[in-house]
């Protein structure tokens, strides 16, 4: 037999509730991303109103699944999952768009049957009625974010943060702002500035030229020069690791600068960099790594379209036998981790934009609340501290490593530092005070609250020079 | 391993009533991994062994998004209950045409593992179509014989044209 949905028949429509339901199962009942289920079914996400749906379920989910619990008879058996998240995206229709309730619940009604499930029309169709009929329960569901955590993310986000926490998880639950970040290799900032004026965007001035949080977030391929790589979206609070960078690198030598992003794809930080170097005028060489091939290419696709050139760096030609200074990137699939990497000489300066849970970005991405787990925060912060021990070696003396996630938690963040110095003899942390955000003891941490940012953290560690002549004593 | 040819209908071999599997050898368990891996590259979600021209009872199913729950059930035999639901169907021999058929909504399946031993269990949902589907090939059945006579000729005619 094949699969009868592999081809809808004639004239049959697709049913958004009904795929928002079954994208839910992969995130929930098979632990993968929205990420994930985007590649897997481009089709999908492509649906604005599967993308709302699916996001707003996912963030409200917790909370609506509580409300749903209440009205059913009986709890549904596990491999039922599906029918609970086709109910669930029904109720969250119910309470939190406009949608025509009918319309709501007879398209939820219509997937069981695409699910080989018929038998549960009468039971879907009866439950979200009641919860049409019943309105208490959407006046229950006020604006309690916490309820929207799980209970450890809840204790863990009030012992961290407890003078902020309810308004961290308010944040939470916000819609996320869009900034926009000028390809100043492309087009000035003043030029990009009046397209935006006159296509009637509105927008705010960030603190560099090239940063512009626009007051209505947009389809990104919907901003003036898109397609021909006039900006790129790019949160304001991962804009600054280029500033960071920039404002730490020793430009006053004459031989172009060997830098390395280590976690590359998708490239964001890598191209801002780039531009930002190539803006002030500062001789280098580019390199970039990360794991996964499929990123790569992904990186490489986003450069094509920014007009930023790149190659595969093959480490048997040297760091500077395959591009010229200034020009493309060499790209390098491989784990960070790896013993010997082909660096030699050592390099001037690296970022390590390092794998983390992404608790920063919770509003951005709201299947993460519902996959991380206190576990996972650990297993990422080993990889974290194995990452940065590695890549030390590979920096020159007097070197710089930017090390940042989007984290707001302590174990991906500072302890990670810790730890890290506590290994390291010739390491210091030396990041610069800013006007906004907390300091930590060793870094600096955005947090979501602030409405322009996500939850972002940065530490500057710097090399300890060799002394020349006199030994330290 | 090559793959198994998958027979089209209106061949008459897939008219063959299979016979019950007697022996469990090492030979049955290689048939029953390449029919399964015919089934995955297609793709698939279950195959009948009389679809490759082996009349034995054998079928597999996997109706996993991820393609990692397979059943391989030797000499199956089906109990169905329930109410008789609807739902669309296709099948790998009768390629690109898809269509509604009545089933029963529960099936309780006996059958045995590629071992020879005895396993039961009960399957609802699109499993339960599928297995239906699949036992209906070892008796030389196919789903469009449930379709009125009228699509059938049409999509007789339509296949026998796509082979020309
Ligand atoms: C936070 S993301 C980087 C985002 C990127 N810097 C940007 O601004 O667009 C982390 C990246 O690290 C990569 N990664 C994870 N483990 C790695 C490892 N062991 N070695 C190298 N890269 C790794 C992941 O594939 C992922 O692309
Ligand atoms: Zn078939």
């Amino acid at each position: 037999m094949t699969e009868p949905t592999a081809k809808p028949a004639k004239g049959q429509k697709i049913n958004v509730r009904l795929d928002a339901a079954r994208a839910l199962t992969r995130i929930i009942g098979q632990h993968r991303t929205i990420e994930w289920v985007r590649a897997e079914r481009p089709q999908w996400l492509q649906s604005p109103l599967h993308t709302q749906l699916l996001y707003g379920t996912l963030r409200h989910y917790l909370s609506l699944g509580e409300a749903l619990h209440r009205h059913l008879r009986r709890p549904l058996k596990d491999k039922d999952l599906d029918l609970y998240h086709l109910m669930l995206v029904g109720t969250y229709q119910l309470k939190y768009t406009a949608i025509a309730e009918y319309a709501a619940i007879s398209e939820c009604v219509n997937g069981c049957k695409a699910l080989g499930k018929p038998w549960a029309r009468g039971l879907v169709n009866g439950v979200l009625r009641t919860m049409q009929r019943d309105d208490n329960w959407r006046l229950d569901l006020a604006a309690v974010a916490a309820l929207d955590h799980p209970p450890w993310l809840r204790s863990l986000i009030a012992k961290q943060y407890p003078a902020e926490a309810d308004d961290l998880m308010a944040a939470n639950n916000q819609r996320a702002p869009m900034t926009v970040r000028v390809n100043r290799s492309r087009v000035t900032p003043e030029d990009f500035r009046q397209k935006l004026d006159t296509a009637g965007f509105e927008y705010q001035q960030g603190p560099w030229p090239e940063a512009l949080t626009l007051d209505q977030p947009q389809l990104a391929s919907m901003l003036p020069g898109w397609d021909q790589g006039a900006c790129s979206v790019q949160d304001l609070s991962a804009q600054h690791a280029a500033h960071l960078m920039l404002s730490a690198l020793q430009t006053n030598t004459s031989a172009p600068l060997n830098i390395l992003d280590a976690c590359a794809a998708p490239g964001g930080k890598l191209f801002h960099l780039r531009e930002a170097l190539a803006d002030k005028g500062v001789a280098h060489r580019l390199f970039a790594l990360d794991d996964k091939e499929k990123r790569l290419q992904d990186l490489e696709t986003i450069g094509a379209r920014l007009g930023h050139t790149t190659y595969r760096y093959e480490p048997e030609h040297g760091l500077t036998g395959q591009a010229r200074a200034n020009e493309a990137i060499g790209l390098l699939c491989i784990d960070g981790c790896s013993p010997n990497l082909p660096f030699d000489p050592p390099l001037d300066a690296i970022l390590l934009d390092a794998p983390c849970s992404g608790s920063g970005t919770i509003r951005r991405n709201p299947d993460i609340r519902l996959l991380i787990t206190e576990a996972s925060l650990l297993e990422q912060q080993a990889l974290q501290l194995r990452l940065l021990q590695n890549l030390w070696q590979h920096l020159v003396a007097g070197g710089t490593l930017v090390y940042s996630t989007c984290s707001v938690f302590a174990e991906e963040n500072d302890q990670v530092i810790h730890s890290f110095l506590g290994a390291t003899s010739d390491a210091s942390a030396q990041t610069p005070a800013q006007g906004y955000g907390q300091t930590t003891k060793y870094g600096w941490q955005m947090l979501p609250t602030d409405p322009l940012t996500d939850g972002f953290y940065y530490c500057l560690l710097r090399k300890q020079a060799v002394q020349d002549g006199a030994a330290n004593p | 391993m090559p793959l198994l040819k998958i027979l089209h209908h209106p061949d008459p071999r897939l008219r063959t009533k299979a016979t019950a599997v007697s022996t469990f050898d090492e030979a049955l368990s290689e048939f029953a991994r390449n029919l399964l891996t015919t089934m995955y590259a297609a793709p698939g979600i279950g195959l009948a062994a009389t679809q490759v021209n082996v009349h034995k009872r054998v079928i597999v199913v996997d109706i996993s998004e991820e393609k990692d729950q397979p059943h391989m059930l030797v000499n199956p035999v089906l109990e169905p209950y329930g109410d008789k639901i609807k739902g669309e169907e296709g099948c790998l021999s009768v390629p690109d045409i898809y269509d509604s058929v009545e089933r029963f909504e529960y099936v309780k399946v006996s059958a045995q593992d590629v071992h020879g031993e005895p396993l039961q269990f009960t399957a609802d949902g699109m499993l339960s179509i599928c297995i239906q589907h699949e036992c209906d090939h070892l008796e030389g059945k196919l789903f469009v014989d449930y379709l009125s006579s009228l699509k059938r000729g049409r999509i007789s005619k339509a296949l026998r044209e796509r082979a020309k």
